[in-house]
């Protein structure tokens, strides 16, 4: 082994041990190995900066969504008794008064758009519309899943999933967010915003009031103000923020019972020639279930069927008799169709 | 091979000026310019940290989060024109080997800072090094990914992953055989341009 690179090192199980120096025959091995030939000292020199470094990157970025919270509480530790509750309350109403003129301004011009799902409106941006129309489920570029409540507009940042993945709701949606570490997943309500890493939660912005309903992981609220972003809350499961600028009290958490998420996305599920792939994804998502179909092209069916406040058994009736198919619980929240 | 100039050009400085917008708007108090300079720093100081201490995780990382309470209470004192990748691993250098010497009860840790002069080349060796293995460890599969931490982290052996992944041997093999070659050939590429 005569010819040595920091690439070919960096491929070798011994090397990397006598990197760390986990073992003792490879560390005596390397050491021998280099006294040897000492021409290459500074190529294994490179070589072990560059595992080294490799491995606390993989640390860094192992460490860094717990450090990002961590900040993010002591930074609302440290915001809350600033705030000049007067002086918020004013600038929350004169906010308020603005989003409503605001929405106001818009409201005709996004009524006039009823059709459903995707519009690529001039400039590139995704926008996802129910006026009009029922609650719909559709998976966003990056995967994550939403489940858009009737009446209600969410819009894309043109730059969605490249840097961060930003938008912008008007009215209620669900969320079930596909992880990415790298790029926060951020719907801004207002002049709210909520950051989520890898989670499950519905969020509703209609007339500056804001409720966030958080199911799994972790959600951070923020407000902006004057461009300047103030943590308002972090979120843990089951926990619930409200935020009612009418309201005299300022923004509590307070705790909601597990099936209230449950219910409300059992309130309203409609399908219209769905293609079978999102009927299922859809079901899934509403009864936190798993769903396995087997013996049939899942992407050559589609389903019509509207179902209120239906419990999970009687829609896998009416599926299943459609599709001319039977279904059983493999277990509480596995289901299998055949 | 036909390494020029111009291949040597898209390193980094795209959010240079960017950097500068973000920590002024930070020294005049925003928390979100705050936040986003604490997220666009945190893996790159903990590697400059762990380089420093060699390798003392648990102490940087500690170290990290208050570094950053204390440039944020001490915001108001801080010129809003730096070069803020030069100053934050600077002074993140000086304060860590500071308090490593605290801690430690050594008596003298000017030999650990270095001398002065040598430390812009030094910062700029390693903005290069550490921007080609976060990219080549970006290229990687979250699969291939999870194997090199298990080798690189954990120093598990191929039997000993094949268990914890629950699959065959000749799986993890052929995986962590593919995540090397990537790793290689991708700091390759970049050794290449940033050597020659």
């Amino acid at each position: 082994m005569d010819e040595i690179s920091v690439e070919k090192l960096i491929g070798e199980a011994s090397f990397i041990h006598y990197c760390f120096r986990s073992n003792e025959v490879d560390v005596a091995y390397w050491e021998s190995w280099i006294e040897a030939h000492p021409g290459q000292e500074p190529v294994i020199r490179e070589a072990v900066a560059a595992v080294k470094m490799a491995s606390w990157l993989l640390v860094a970025e192992k460490e860094k969504p717990a450090a990002m919270v961590a900040m993010d509480e002591w930074l609302l530790q440290t915001s809350r008794p600033r705030i000049h509750r007067y002086a918020w309350y004013y600038a929350a109403a004169a906010v308020l008064l603005l989003c409503l003129g605001a929405a106001w301004l818009l409201r005709p011009a996004l009524s006039r758009k009823p059709a459903i799902a995707v519009h690529q409106v001039n400039t590139p941006r995704l926008y996802y519309s129910t006026m009009g129309q029922p609650r719909t489920g559709f998976n966003l570029p990056d995967s994550s899943y939403v489940l858009l409540d009737g009446n209600s507009i969410l819009e894309l940042d043109s730059a969605f999933g490249q840097q961060h993945r930003h938008m912008r709701l008007t009215g209620t949606a669900w969320f079930k967010v596909q992880q990415d570490r790298h790029r926060p997943f951020e719907v801004q309500g207002d002049d709210y915003f909520v950051t989520a890493l890898g989670t499950a939660f519905r969020m509703t912005a209609t007339h500056g009031k804001i409720q966030v309903l958080l199911e799994e992981g972790k959600v951070k609220i923020e407000k902006d103000y004057q461009g300047k972003r103030n943590l308002v809350a972090v979120l843990s499961p089951s926990e619930s923020l409200l935020i009612d600028p009418a309201a005299p009290a300022h923004p509590q958490k307070s705790i909601f019972p597990k099936t209230t998420l449950n219910t409300w996305k059992a309130q309203e599920i409609v399908f219209e020639h769905t293609p079978l792939p999102e009927v299922i994804q859809q079901l899934e998502a509403c009864y936190n279930i798993h769903i396995t179909v087997t013996g049939m092209n899942l992407q050559q069916e589609t389903f019509t069927g509207k179902f209120k406040n239906d419990a999970l058994p009687a829609v896998l009736e009416i599926l299943c008799f459609t599709l001319n198919k039977q279904y059983r619980f493999t277990d509480s929240t596995n289901v299998v169709i055949q | 091979m036909g390494a020029t100039k111009q291949g040597i050009q898209p390193v980094p400085p795209a959010n240079m000026s960017d950097d500068k917008d973000i920590w002024k708007q930070f020294c005049a108090g925003e928390q979100g310019a705050f936040r986003e300079l604490y997220d666009r720093y945190y893996s790159r100081m903990f590697v400059w940290g762990c380089r420093w201490l060699d390798g003392e995780t648990a102490f940087v990382k500690d170290h990290l989060h208050d570094f950053f309470i204390y440039l944020w209470e001490k915001r108001a004192n801080l010129a809003p024109e730096v070069q803020v990748s030069a100053y934050l691993l600077t002074s993140f250098k000086r304060r860590l080997i500071e308090q490593w010497g605290k801690e430690k009860k050594l008596k003298d840790i000017s030999s650990m800072i270095g001398p002065v002069q040598e430390e812009q080349e030094e910062m700029e060796d390693f903005t290069h090094q550490f921007n080609r293995i976060q990219a080549a460890l970006q290229s990687l599969t979250p699969a291939q990914r999870e194997v090199i931490e298990m080798r690189f982290l954990q120093n598990m052996s191929l039997q000993q992953i094949a268990a914890a992944k629950n699959t065959s041997l000749r799986t993890v093999y052929n995986l962590t055989h593919r995540a090397i070659l990537q790793l290689r050939q991708e700091l390759g590429k970049k050794n290449f341009l940033f050597l020659w």
